[in-house]
């Protein structure tokens, strides 16, 4: 069976030989779904067929890859979930042997003072001091034991207070160690909880969020700094895209797969930021002053030639001033000197002309489209005459008469 | 690196990877070669472009369901009868008309027009040559370039000057017409 991936697709972009394409239209007699799909595809036209299906394949493979994601976060959120359990199960036994062995060690205690009192009649009671749940006040433990010493009989405080003290010493160490290890584990423990749980819900969160969210934004004028309208903000490798409302602002959807945005206006030099981790891009744009320039050249395709197969009009080029037409602006600029009537006349505005260039480069037919008067007109021509020679334009790099526009734009000096 | 060598392998072996494998660049790599037909029949049936490209991801849902849980012999046919289905029951859920459906798991055999039937008709190629002479021009034209000549429709349109549709009307009727007159005279 043949690998009928490219077959369609080439078919209608013209890429098959005549036979290949009568071995496709062959089959499609016998083929019901080839028959059918050229019948939807006929219905639609091919190139936008074939641009929509560029579109279906990434949508297909982004699926693929979308589906996979969702399976990862799944496995990893049990490992998390099993991973608090664990803690928690470790920290309550630990928990818990600590609190018993505070009671045995106060049990031992006790033990030696009756050994010392020798059946002492004094009984020392020793509270069990630890509480069992973590969450009572530590502080009240240690003065609770030195409470019950103050109990003793007189005869012994001598020989307790020797012993007292070294026992307080003790008494205080042995209290302020469980007391420690009771407070470590009073701040320690509710924070591991609650950071366990905490940080898997954001790790949760993140990977769920992952794949589409929304990025959203305002594009400024980096001259006015207001907001620009009707920009174009387009997800770089996609086919999404949104434009700026009224204020500048704009919101779209960004998945970490993709998240470049360019932005871009005519006028305006394009921008490509990174959307990575941002759920707010806001964008300067400058002017693009090679775009938009005061000089005007156009060509309009002037040719007697028959048309030829296909493709011949791809390779135009158009007349260009030697320099190019950068430097023939500032030269216009540069060199325009401001006609004395018009000067006087207060006249300023723009001024259109037209002009052929040859095949050999040479200017001729110059005709005033626009013009102020006052000399201005003549003044774009002379400048033109004068100017650098003009290269002319080309199509499939054969030399052709063109016509070409001009146009300068007088300004009043200081106003 | 797989993914080249998924291309190598045929529909029904990259159907039986997926089936132990879970992973969806199998299932897409499948669509892919597919993809194409698949937007155009449902063009076809639903017309519209944005209903089309939703169709064509919710087929795809499908398939990845499906190719796991059932048999599939041939999938190019199974495929084809999918997506029909599915734009008829879009068609038939917006306007509420019945259409008939067809079991995935049949093949459909010859069908109208266009379509050309089982058995081959040169067996007799005297009888046939005969009854080639006896359609009208046109029709003698455009059968003889495609069928004999191997023209695709490009070129018979320009050497005859006739426009595509009916280049292809005048094949569709002559061949009926051949078949007609072969059949007469057995």
């Amino acid at each position: 069976m043949s690998n009928r991936k490219y077959d369609i697709e080439r078919y209608l972009r013209g890429e098959m030989t005549a036979a290949e394409m009568h071995a496709l239209e062959k089959d499609a007699l016998h083929d019901p779904f080839l028959a059918d799909a050229l019948e939807g595809i006929d219905n639609t036209g091919p190139e936008r067929f074939l641009f929509e299906l560029e579109g279906l394949h990434k949508s297909v493979y982004q699926r693929t890859k979308a589906r996979r994601g969702k399976i990862i976060s799944i496995t990893r959120w049990a490992y998390g979930i099993a991973a608090g359990l664990i803690l928690l199960a470790v920290s309550s036994v630990y928990i818990i042997g600590l609190i018993q062995t505070n009671e045995t060690k106060e049990l031992a205690m006790a033990e030696e003072q009756e050994l010392l009192n020798g059946n002492g009649g004094v009984q020392d009671t020793f509270e069990v001091l630890m509480p069992p749940v973590p969450a009572q006040n530590q502080a009240t433990s240690g003065p609770q034991l030195r409470q019950s010493r103050s109990l003793r009989s007189a005869e012994e405080i001598r020989r307790d207070q020797q012993l007292s003290v070294t026992q307080v010493d003790q008494d205080v160490t042995i209290d302020r160690q469980p007391q420690r290890i009771a407070t470590a584990e009073l701040t320690e423990y509710p924070p591991v909880q609650q950071d366990s749980v905490t940080y898997e819900r954001e790790r949760i969160l993140s990977v769920f969020a992952k794949p589409i969210r929304l990025v959203r934004g305002k594009v400024t004028s980096s001259e006015t700094g207001s907001g620009l309208p009707g920009v174009n903000v387009i997800v770089k490798g996609s086919s999404t895209g949104t434009v700026t409302n009224a204020e500048g602002e704009y919101e779209i959807s960004v998945s970490e797969a993709n998240p470049m945005l360019t932005f871009s206006f005519i006028g305006l030099k394009s921008v490509e930021q990174s959307a990575s981790d941002k759920k707010e891009l806001n964008v300067l744009m400058d002017p693009d002053y090679s775009q938009l320039s005061e000089v005007v050249v156009t060509g309009m395709g002037v040719s007697d030639e028959a048309k030829s197969e296909s493709d011949a009009d791809f390779m135009i080029q158009f007349a260009e001033p030697k320099g190019g037409r950068q430097a023939f602006q500032e030269y216009l600029e540069d060199k325009m000197s401001y006609p004395e009537q018009a000067l006087k006349n207060k006249t300023e505005g723009r001024v259109t002309v037209q002009f052929t260039v040859d095949t050999n480069g040479q200017l001729s037919d110059f005709k005033i489209l626009k013009g102020i008067g006052y000399g201005c007109d003549e003044e774009v021509i002379r400048l033109i005459k004068e100017g650098p020679a003009w290269r002319p334009s080309k199509r499939n790099d054969k030399a052709i008469a063109d016509k070409v526009k001009v146009r300068l734009k007088f300004s009043l000096p200081d106003k | 690196m797989l993914s080249d060598d998924y291309k190598k392998l045929s529909d029904e072996e990259l159907i039986g990877l997926y089936k132990k494998s879970e992973s969806l660049d199998i299932v897409g790599e499948l669509y892919n070669r597919y993809t194409a037909l698949t937007y155009g029949v449902c063009l076809k049936y639903l017309k519209d472009r944005e209903e089309s490209r939703d169709a064509v991801m919710q087929i795809f849902e499908k398939l990845i369901v499906s190719l796991k849980e059932h048999e599939i012999a041939q999938f190019k046919g199974w495929l084809y009868v999918t997506a029909r289905n599915y734009c008829l029951m879009q068609i038939r859920s917006r306007k509420g008309k019945n259409f008939e459906e067809i079991s995935p798991f049949l093949v459909e055999s010859g069908g109208g027009g266009h379509l050309e039937n089982g058995p081959e008709m040169e067996t007799n190629l005297s009888k046939l040559e005969r009854c080639i002479e006896q359609l009208g021009s046109e029709q003698k034209q455009c059968v003889q370039l495609f069928y004999l000549h191997q023209k695709c429709y490009k070129e018979i349109t320009e050497s005859t000057g006739f426009d595509l549709n009916k280049v292809k009307s005048h094949i569709q009727n002559g061949k009926r017409n051949l078949k007609i007159c072969m059949e007469k005279n057995e």
